[in-house]
This record gives C-alpha cells, sequence and structure tokens, in this order.
C-alpha cells in the first residue's frame, strides 16, 4: 500500500514536468523543443538543484539550514582569493574551497549537535555570522575567476551540460546514501523519533554532525559550480537564496516534519523550477514574476501536502482500529 | 515559597536587571568616547521602532513559533501607507489601513500553521518569497518618493528637542503589554499555550484559537512598526526592509523571550532594544562596517539562545512564567 502510493507520487512529479515541457513548447511556438534549449533548462537550476540534496538530508532529520546560501558565496570567494593568491593554480583553490565548505558546515554540525539549539535559530545567527565573513573579504575588488572553471559551469560533453552531469552524480550519490546504507535510514529514524534512535544505540547527534558537515561540503562545490556560470559572486547574490533551495526540498515532497520524503522528488522539482524558469523568462516575463511564481506555488504545496498526510494519517488510523477488531 | 523582596531589588538581581546595568555602562562609555549626544535623537527614534517590532515578534517567539517575513512585510506596509499617505489620508486612518495589512499577512500565516499544522517558520520564508517576488512588480517597484514634507514632521516631531514623539508611542504601547500580559486572561493563556500546547488544550485552553489571535496582534504590532519605521522619512523603499527580521529576532531573544516559547516579559524588550539601537550606532559612529554588524547580530542570538537552554547557573531565569516566582 505504502510502496504504490510512493511510486505514484513520483510518477505525478514526473508528469508536470513532462506537461510544463509540452505547455511552454506550444507557446513558445517549438523553440522549447530544440535539444540544446531543453537539456539547457537544468543550467539555471543545477547548482540550487545539488544544495537541495544534502538539504533533504538535514530537513529529513526535523532540522533546516538558513545559511546555505552564505556558505556557498563564503566558499566562492574563498575560492578566488585563494586562486588569484596562488598564480591561478586550480587545484589549490579548489581543495580550499572545498575545505572551507567543510569548516563552516562543521560549525553548523557541531553546534547542533552539541546544544539544544532549535536548528533554524543556529542555522540564521550562523547566515549573520557568514554574512559578515563575505563582507570581511572586502567590498571593492570583485570576485571574478577568469575562464578557468567555465568548463564546469558553462560547458557541455557532446550536447549534455557539465552542470546536469554534475547534479546527476549528486544525486546518485546522495541516493544511494538515502536508500542502501543504513546512515540514509537513521536519517529519517531521526526524524520520526530522535529518543527512539538514541534509546537503540545509535549516535544521533554524530548523525546530525555528518549531515551538516556534507550540506557545507556540497555549498562549496555548488559555488565552484556557480563561479563557473555567472564568473563572479558578491555580497547580495545569496540573499534569500536558502528559501529557493528549501522550496526545491518542500515541492519534492519531503515533509518538514521530518522522516518522511526523498531525493528523488528533490531531483524532479528541480527539474520542474528549471523548466518553469527558463519557459517564463522565453515567454518574455522576466525573474521578477518567477519570485512571485514560486513563493505561490510554494504555499499551495504545502498545504496540499499537509492535507495528504492529514489524510494518511486518518486511512492508517482507521486500518489500525478495523485490525483491532478483528 | 521565596520571601517577597523589594521590586527594585528584585529587577536588578533579574535576568533583565543584569542585562540593564550592561547596556547603562555601555551607554556611558558611548556618551564619553563618541558622539553619542550628537545622535541622540536618532538614536531614540530608531529605538522606538525596534520596540514595537520586538514586542511584535515576542509575542509570537512566546508561542514556540516565528515570523521570519516580520522584515519584508514592512516594505509592503510601507508601500501601502505611502501611497494612502499621497493621497491624502489623514494619518488616523492610514494608522488602520496599515495595522489591517500587518493582519492579514499574519492571519495567511497563523491560517497555514493552525490548519494544516505546517511550521510556521517555512510558512513565513514563503511568505518572504511572496514579499521580496511582489516588490519589483508595484509601480515604480514599490517607491514612494515625495512624501510631502507636511507628513514626515509630523513623524518627525520632537519634545523639547531630543525626545521624538513617536518614541512615546512606543513606551505606552510597551507599558500595555506589560499590564496585558501579566493581568488579563489572554495574556496568561498565551504563556500557558507556549509552555506547553498539549497541557494547554487539556486545560481547557483552545491553543489553536490563542495561536491564530496571538499571530493577529503580532501583525497589528507590525503594522504599527511599520508606520513608526516609515513616517519620520521622506520616501519609502520596499527592498529595503530585506533582512530586517534580523533586527527584531535579537531584541526577543536577548530580551528573555526562550525559543522554546512560554517564558519572557515585556519589560526585557526595552532592555534589549535599547541595546541593540545602542549597537547600530556605536557601529556607525565607530565606523566600523557592515561585516561588524552582522556579526554581532549572529554572534548575540546565538550567545543569547545557548544561555537561555544551557543550564548556566548565571543566566538562568529563576521567575519561570511570566516574572511569577
Amino acid at each position: 500500500m505504502k510502496r504504490k502510493m510512493k511510486i505514484s507520487y513520483e510518477l505525478i512529479m514526473f508528469l508536470i514536468l513532462a506537461a510544463l515541457v509540452v505547455m511552454f513548447g506550444v507557446l513558445t511556438g517549438g523553440i522549447f523543443f530544440n535539444p540544446s534549449v531543453i537539456l539547457g533548462t537544468t543550467s539555471d537550476i543545477a547548482y540550487l538543484g545539488i544544495m537541495a540534496m544534502p538539504m533533504t538530508f538535514v530537513i529529513l532529520t526535523s532540522g533546516i539550514d538558513l545559511s546555505v546560501g552564505f556558505m556557498m558565496v563564503s566558499s566562492a570567494m574563498v575560492f578566488s582569493v585563494v586562486y588569484q593568491a596562488t598564480g591561478y593554480n586550480l587545484l589549490i583553490a579548489a581543495v580550499a574551497c572545498l575545505l572551507s565548505g567543510f569548516v563552516f558546515g562543521s560549525i553548523n554540525g557541531i553546534i547542533a549537535a552539541k546544544t539544544k539549539i532549535n536548528p533554524w535559530l543556529i542555522t540564521m545567527s550562523t547566515m549573520y555570522i557568514f554574512q559578515s565573513i563575505t563582507w570581511f573579504f572586502g567590498t571593492s575588488y570583485a570576485f571574478s575567476t577568469g575562464y578557468a572553471i567555465t568548463d564546469f559551469g558553462y560547458g557541455t560533453i557532446g550536447i549534455v551540460p557539465t552542470q546536469l552531469i554534475v547534479l546527476l552524480l549528486v544525486f546518485v550519490v546522495f541516493y544511494i546514501l538515502d536508500k542502501k546504507t543504513t546512515f540514509g535510514r537513521y536519517i529519517h529514524a531521526i526524524g520520526y523519533n530522535e529518543h527512539a534512535v538514541n534509546y537503540s544505540g545509535v549516535n544521533a547527534n554524530k548523525m546530525k554532525y555528518f549531515v551538516y558537515m556534507l550540506m557545507g561540503v556540497v555549498c562549496a562545490l555548488s559555488a565552484m559550480m556557480y563561479l563557473g556560470k555567472s564568473w563572479q559572486v558578491n555580497q547580495t547574490t545569496a540573499v534569500n537564496m536558502n528559501i529557493e533551495v528549501i522550496a526545491l526540498v518542500v515541492l519534492g515532497g519531503t515533509s518538514t516534519a521530518g522522516g518522511i520524503g526523498g531525493v528523488t522528488g528533490t531531483l524532479f522539482a528541480a527539474l520542474i523550477v528549471g523548466v518553469l524558469k527558463r519557459g517564463l523568462a522565453l515567454m518574455g516575463l522576466g525573474g521578477d514574476i518567477y519570485n512571485f511564481v514560486l513563493g505561490g506555488v510554494l504555499i499551495v504545496s504545502l498545504i496540499m501536502f499537509a492535507y495528504l498526510e492529514k489524510k494518511k494519517k486518518l486511512v492508517s488510523r482507521e486500518m489500525a482500529i478495523k485490525n483491532m477488531d478483528e | 515559597m521565596k520571601t517577597q523582596k523589594n521590586p527594585i531589588a528584585a529587577f536588578f538581581t533579574s535576568r533583565e536587571g543584569y542585562l540593564a546595568i550592561f547596556v547603562a555602562i555601555l551607554f556611558v562609555v558611548l556618551f564619553f568616547t563618541t558622539n553619542l549626544s550628537g545622535s541622540m535623537y536618532i538614536f531614540l527614534r530608531d529605538l522606538a521602532y525596534l520596540i514595537a517590532g520586538g514586542l511584535a515578534l515576542m509575542m509570537v517567539i512566546m508561542l514556540g513559533e516565528i515570523d521570519i517575513s516580520s522584515g519584508t512585510v514592512l516594505g509592503l506596509i510601507g508601500f501601502v501607507t505611502g501611497t494612502t499617505l499621497k493621497m491624502g489620508l489623514p494619518i488616523p486612518v492610514v494608522l488602520l489601513i496599515a495595522i489591517l495589512v500587518g493582519m492579514i499577512n499574519s492571519a495567511v500565516i497563523a491560517f497555514i500553521t493552525v490548519r494544516f499544522r505546517v511550521p510556521s517558520m517555512i510558512v513565513s520564508l514563503a511568505m518572504v518569497k511572496l514579499h521580496v517576488g511582489l516588490f519589483p512588480l508595484l509601480p515604480d517597484a514599490g517607491w514612494v518618493s515625495n512624501i510631502p514634507s507636511s507628513i514626515s514632521d509630523v513623524g518627525g516631531a520632537r519634545l523639547f528637542g531630543v525626545i521624538p514623539v513617536i518614541l512615546l508611542f512606543a513606551l505606552v504601547l510597551l507599558i500595555f503589554f506589560c499590564w496585558f500580559m501579566k493581568y488579563t486572561r489572554f495574556g496568561r493563556k498565551v504563556y500557558a499555550v507556549g509552555g506547553n500546547k498539549e497541557s494547554a488544550k487539556l486545560a481547557g485552553i483552545n491553543s489553536d484559537k490563542i495561536t491564530f489571535l496571538t499571530f493577529l496582534m503580532s501583525g497589528a504590532l507590525l503594522g504599527v512598526t511599520a508606520m513608526m519605521y516609515w513616517l519620520p522619512k521622506t520616501q519609502v523603499i520596499p527592498s529595503g526592509t530585506i533582512g530586517m527580521e534580523m533586527y527584531f529576532l535579537p531584541i526577543a531573544v536577548v530580551g528573555g523571550v526562550s525559543i522554546m516559547g512560554g517564558t519572557g516579559r515585556p519589560i526585557g524588550i526595552l532592555v534589549a532594544g535599547i541595546l541593540i539601537a545602542m549597537l547600530q550606532r556605536a557601529c556607525l559612529l565607530f565606523g566600523l562596517g557592515n561585516q561588524y554588524v552582522y556579526l554581532s547580530y549572529g554572534l548575540i542570538v546565538l550567545v543569547a539562545v545557548y544561555a537561555t537552554v544551557s543550564d548556566i547557573k548565571f543566566f538562568k531565569q529563576k521567575k519561570t512564567v511570566g516574572g511569577v516566582s
């Protein structure tokens, strides 16, 4: 019963994606069916999509990470500063960037694991600390990278954009972590009941630390993709980026109460939002209306999911009562 | 049961008292090392809207909920009030309109939170996205300029040259809430629901109704906050309010409102409001950049919350519910 419902939900997501593609294809007079355009829709969303994968894990543990945007921009600034200081050495810069992401994520993780403060409050205050770090790097000079990692952000292999390949790779890694390892099972368990996990002899705090640490590392990866795409970042790049990432996770059907959901839905949500963004742009409606549409869609889907979950709970309760009678 | 203490002595041995002593020392240091007296009027004027906004956030945090859209909604209200003021409506009518817009915004959040059991943090995040997306769609991107100086003069009215009139309004509001939270049935119910929703329900309190009404009150307070913020200014720039919830959140948290809900006193908002207003002014007066402002907000919230949730004896609040031992 439960398995059947899960499959049908992802099918719905796929149908929405297909319907959107067909709709925009008809509305733009066939431009949208061009393979390079349709694959290119991911370039707007890939850097958000890969951040949404670990964010799914964070929300599965019934936590949240509001600091993702500024974590990404801080890592991107570390990258470009190291890159320019070492005489354009790509390898050292990439390692420094990932290391800084690891450190930022670990700060969130250690506080989340060691104290009893709510995750959103921790990450909201670290968001402001990371924002101050971006200002400490200075306001005057541009954090440009030249053309070194342009291939990473803009290039294509054959006809497929590199960004899409990175998104799919990250998805596969997180899918395996989610479905095939004990780590993934414990993450769901923490979301359902953290005390039960602790009493069954598993260190829930350690798991939480790993989840937030992964978030930081993937943010650093996303920073390199963003730099490759748009060549420069500044202090206002990441304002409200956290909402966009969380929106992808929520649209993907992950419950904000924790426990229910998975990365597959998040991937579909990312693809849908990518199509929506590019489709609106092709129709001549800019980013302004996109923000408004996304906010509206987010609120509607929040209500819808909550309603469905309530119904599901009622169904399972009725079944339990029936079983008791028998 | 402790013996009855002198109320003044009780205040200075409470958490708010320690904070007040710290704030007083900071004030003296700032007063003698910088040109604080020159910008005293602006300092007090900022304090007015910080107190009102802090009260608004205190109400929802006391329930264990949160309203992150409390920053950007000020921009929305600012646009509405600016436009209606330019149309020539009298200020009291515009104030009512501002309160109405704030209440509608909070009602949406409260309805989804209460009816569908979605965390209010996620709902208000979506509202932020909606507001930010709405600003560029408004005429002139929501900018309202050339507001006649006869109106901004009303907002900037002052007594004895330094005391802004709107600060007096904010203080009246604060005193009202001190009374309201302690001596009315509704105020006690808010503490009860914030402390433990399920227990409150079992004790016969309709916690959903209390949550909804408290959100409405918070929305009304945000309307007043927006008026206090925009009235002394001659133009309204809605996009400038993005991130302003971080002015109010430290005030509520430092003021002693536990983020888990159920504790806190409005008098703490006054002390914490002075602290944050002074911090903003200090960063300006010392010529420190944005980085120190953001860093101080982040660290203050972390330390204040850590002090309330952990078992540090020095900070631990002796009075659990609303100042009754």
